[in-house]
C-alpha cells in the first residue's frame, strides 16, 4: 500500500445468486413454510480482486465479456455491496455507467441537464454555473427547449454525454461510454477525456476499446472470469489479453468430403503479432489447414463473411486475383491476408467454399465465427457509429 | 472525503440522516421532475386537482348518503365528502405511485447510486401541489356551506402532516415488497379500491355499532379523517381509537424505514 494510492481495493469478491423464482410471491409462500433451505445457484462474479491507483493515475479495466468489469464498478461506486473485502477511496467519487441515467424524454435539454447533473452529484449551483458550457459543447442550443423526445438519437448521446463530461470530481469511474455519437463528436469526447486524464485527476476506464485504453491509461488490469489475469503497466496488460484471449469459437469441422479434409482454421492479427484477437483495421490472415483425400488440382478457394444477421457482406476467392490453385500439395495450409480490416466491431461468421474445376467438392456454413474489436483503422482510433458495418480509408481537404 | 466499501457497512442512523441531507437537491429535481411529467400533457394541468376530488365527492355522496342513506349529521353532504377525499386521495396517490416508483427506476438504480428512498419520497412530494389545492378548493366549499367554527380547527394541519406521513409509510412498504414479490404490484390496485369503501369518506365510525368500530381504526387513515372531521364541524372523536390508529402508523412508519434498508442493500442486483 503506497502513501499515495487514492483507491485501495482489497481482496475484493462478489457472489451474485441466480434465484429466478425469488421474485415470486407463490415461491416465497411456500419456502416460508418449508423447513429447509432450497439451495440457490450462486455466481462468483469477482475473486479476490486487490489493486491499487494513484493519486491522478487513469487506470484502465480490459477483459472479454461478463469477466467482471462493470461489477468492479458498480461496488466502487456504492451502486452494490461487495461479498467480502474492501475497497477505500479518498476522494469526491463520481461514477459514469452510462449516459444520460435518468434523462426524461417529456422534459426539455434544458430540464434534463439540471436533472441529470443532480443524479450524477452536482449541485444546482455548479450545474448553473457550467449550464453555457454544456450546452455549447453538445452543439444544440437551438432545441435546448425542446422535449428531447423530439431529437435524434444522436442528439440525445451527445446532450448527455455532455453533461457527463463537465463533472469534475477527485475520482471519476468510467464504463464504456466514450463510443456515443458521431466521429467528429467522439473526437471531441476524446480529446475532453484527454483533458480530464491530465488534470490531475484519478481515473479507471473500462472499455472493450484497447486502442483508448494504452492511448489514456497508464496501468490497469485484465480480467477474466472474475479473477485478475495480468496487472501493471498498461502495454503489458494489454498485451496479456490479446494473446490469451480466444474471441472466436471453432466449429468442430465436419468431415463431409470425399475429396478433401479441412481440419483447423485460424484468423490472427498479423499486425498484433499473430494474436487471435482482431481489431479493426489489422492486417489479417485466415489460414486453412487442409489434407487432401485425393490429387486435387485447379482449387478455388471461396470465403464469403456475414454478419450476425446472417447477411452477406463480401467474399473473398483466389478468382478474383486469377489465383486458382493449379497445383495443391498433399497436405498443407491455404492462407489468406487482408492487408486492412475495414469491419467494425461486432460478430461474424465464414463460410467456406472449395472447388476444384468449377465443380463444388466443400461447402460449410457459418464454418467459423470471430469478433471485430475497435482499433487503430483510423490514425485517430476513432470508431464510427456501430450501425455503419464497413470503414474505408478516405482523404480530406478544403480549398 | 473518504469512503470505505465493506460489506455489511451500512449506514448507521445517524449516517443514513446525514446522507438523507446531502442528497436534498436530488430530491427537489425528482420531485419537479414527476410534477412536470404529470401535467406536460395534460391539456387542463393543475385544475385536475380540483376536477378530481369534486367529482369524486359528488359520486360517493350519490351513493353513501342518496342510496344507501349515511348520516352526515346535517352537513352538506358533498362538503362531508370532500373532507374526507383531500387526505385519501393524497394517500392514494402517493401509495400508487410510490409502489411503482423503484420498479420504474430501474434502470437509474442498476447505474448510479443515492439513496433509494428519494424515490418514492419524491412522489410524496410531488403530489403535494395537488393536496394544497384541493384543500383550498375544500375551503372555499366550507366557507360557504359552514358557519360554525371552533378553535379545534387550528389542529386541520396537523392532520394533514399525518395523512401525508400515512402516504410514505405505506409506499416505503409497498415500493419494497414490490421488489421482493413482483406480483405484489397487482394486488396494490385492489387494496387501494377497498381501502375507499373502508376508509369512512362519506360516512363515519359513529354510524357503526361500538364492538366492531376498533376494526376501522385499524386503518391509520380513519383516524385522520374523523380527526379532520372533528376539528372542521365538531364531530365525535373517539380518542383511545384515534390513538390505536396512531400507534399503528407510528409502527408501520418505523418498520417501513427498516425493511426498505434492508431491500435496499442489494436492490441493484435482483431489480
Ligand atoms: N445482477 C446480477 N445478477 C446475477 N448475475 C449478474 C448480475 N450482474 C452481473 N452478473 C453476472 O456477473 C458476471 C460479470 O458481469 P459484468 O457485467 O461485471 O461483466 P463485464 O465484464 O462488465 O462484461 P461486459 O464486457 O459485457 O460489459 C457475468 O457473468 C454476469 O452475467
Ligand atoms: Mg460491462
Amino acid at each position: 500500500m503506497s502513501s499515495n494510492s487514492v483507491i485501495e481495493v482489497q481482496n475484493l469478491s462478489k457472489v451474485y445468486d441466480i434465484e429466478g423464482k425469488s421474485k415470486d410471491l407463490r415461491y416465497a409462500i411456500s419456502k416460508f413454510f418449508s423447513s429447509k433451505n432450497k439451495e440457490t445457484e450462486k455466481l462468483l462474479a469477482l475473486n479476490n480482486i486487490s489493486f491499487n491507483v494513484n493519486e491522478g493515475e487513469v487506470f484502465g479495466i480490459i477483459g472479454p465479456n461478463g469477466s467482471g468489469k462493470s461489477t468492479l464498478l458498480k461496488i466502487l461506486s456504492k451502486i452494490t455491496f461487495p461479498t467480502s473485502g474492501k475497497a477505500i477511496l479518498n476522494g469526491r467519487v463520481s461514477s459514469l455507467l452510462e449516459v444520460g441515467t435518468g434523462f426524461h424524454h417529456e422534459l426539455s435539454g434544458r430540464e434534463n441537464i439540471f436533472l441529470n447533473g443532480s443524479i450524477l452529484g452536482m449541485s444546482k449551483k455548479e450545474i448553473k454555473k457550467k449550464f453555457d458550457e454544456i450546452v455549447d459543447f453538445s452543439g444544440i442550443e437551438k432545441f435546448i427547449d425542446t422535449p428531447v423526445k423530439h431529437y435524434s438519437s444522436g442528439m440525445y448521446v451527445r446532450l448527455a454525454f455532455s453533461v457527463a463530461a463537465h463533472l469534475e470530481p477527485e475520482i471519476l469511474l468510467v464504463d464504456e461510454v466514450l463510443s456515443v455519437g458521431d466521429m467528429n463528436f467522439r473526437r471531441k469526447s476524446m480529446g475532453k477525456m484527454n483533458e480530464v486524464a491530465n488534470s490531475g485527476r484519478t481515473v479507471i476506464l473500462v472499455s472493450h476499446n484497447l486502442g483508448i485504453i494504452k492511448n489514456l491509461c497508464q496501468n490497469g488490469i485484465y480480467l477474466d472470469r472474475g479473477e485478475i489475469q495480468s496487472s501493471g503497466i498498461i502495454q503489458k496488460v494489454v498485451e496479456d489479453y490479446q494473446n490469451s484471449y480466444k474471441p472466436y469459437q471453432n466449429k468442430t469441422l465436419p468431415n463431409i468430403s470425399k475429396h478433401i479434409d479441412v481440419s483447423k482454421i485460424d484468423i490472427l492479427s498479423i499486425t498484433n503479432n499473430g494474436s487471435k484477437i482482431l481489431s479493426t483495421g489489422d492486417e489479417i490472415m485466415i489460414k486453412i489447414k487442409f489434407k487432401s483425400l485425393v490429387k486435387l488440382r485447379n482449387l478455388l478457394v471461396k470465403i464469403i463473411v456475414r454478419d450476425n444477421n446472417k447477411q452477406v457482406l463480401f467474399s473473398c476467392n483466389n478468382k478474383f486475383y486469377d489465383a486458382i490453385f493449379e497445383s495443391v500439395p498433399d497436405e498443407g495450409i491455404i492462407t489468406c491476408q487482408i492487408p486492412k480490416l475495414a469491419l467494425n466491431t461486432g460478430e461474424y461468421s465464414i463460410d467456406l467454399f472449395l472447388e476444384q474445376d468449377r465443380i463444388e467438392i466443400f461447402k460449410v456454413f457459418e464454418i467459423m465465427r470471430f469478433e471485430v474489436f475497435a482499433g487503430g483503422f483510423y490514425e485517430t482510433a476513432i470508431m464510427p457509429y456501430h450501425d455503419r458495418i464497413f470503414l474505408v480509408d478516405h482523404v480530406w481537404k478544403i480549398e | 472525503m473518504k469512503t470505505i466499501i465493506q460489506n455489511n457497512r451500512g449506514l448507521n442512523f445517524k449516517e443514513k440522516i446525514q446522507e438523507l441531507y446531502d442528497y436534498r437537491e436530488l430530491l427537489w429535481t425528482l420531485a419537479y421532475r414527476d410534477f412536470k411529467v404529470k401535467y406536460a400533457q395534460t391539456f387542463l394541468g393543475i385544475i385536475w386537482g380540483v376536477i378530481e376530488p369534486l367529482l369524486t365527492a359528488i359520486l360517493l355522496s350519490f351513493v353513501f348518503n342518496r342510496i344507501a342513506k349515511a348520516n352526515t349529521f346535517g352537513i352538506n353532504p358533498v362538503l362531508f365528502s370532500l373532507t374526507g377525499i383531500i387526505a385519501w386521495n393524497y394517500f392514494s396517490n402517493v401509495v400508487n405511485q410510490g409502489t411503482n416508483s423503484l420498479i420504474l427506476a430501474q434502470n437509474m438504480i442498476k447505474k448510479i447510486y443515492f439513496p433509494r428512498i428519494l424515490l418514492p419520497a419524491s412522489k410524496a412530494l410531488a403530489a403535494l401541489p395537488d393536496l394544497l389545492i384541493s384543500i383550498l378548493f375544500t375551503s372555499v366549499y366550507y366557507l360557504v356551506y359552514w358557519n360554525d367554527f371552533s378553535a379545534d380547527i387550528l389542529f386541520f394541519p396537523l392532520f394533514i402532516v399525518l395523512a401525508i406521513i400515512a402516504g410514505i409509510s405505506i409506499s416505503i412498504w409497498f415500493s419494497a415488497l414490490n421488489i421482493r414479490y413482483r406480483d405484489f404490484r397487482h394486488i396494490v390496485p385492489f387494496a387501494i379500491r377497498i381501502g375507499l369503501f373502508v376508509t369512512p369518506i362519506a360516512y363515519t365510525t359513529n354510524e357503526v355499532s361500538p364492538d366492531l368500530r376498533w376494526i376501522f381504526f385499524l386503518n391509520p387513515l380513519t383516524g385522520v379523517i374523523e380527526g379532520i372531521r372533528w376539528c372542521l364541524f365538531g364531530l365525535e372523536m373517539h380518542w383511545k381509537l384515534f390513538g390505536l390508529s396512531m400507534i399503528i402508523l407510528a409502527l408501520l412508519f418505523i418498520t417501513g424505514f427498516y425493511f426498505f434498508n434492508k431491500v435496499e442493500k442489494n436492490i441493484a442486483d435482483v431489480i
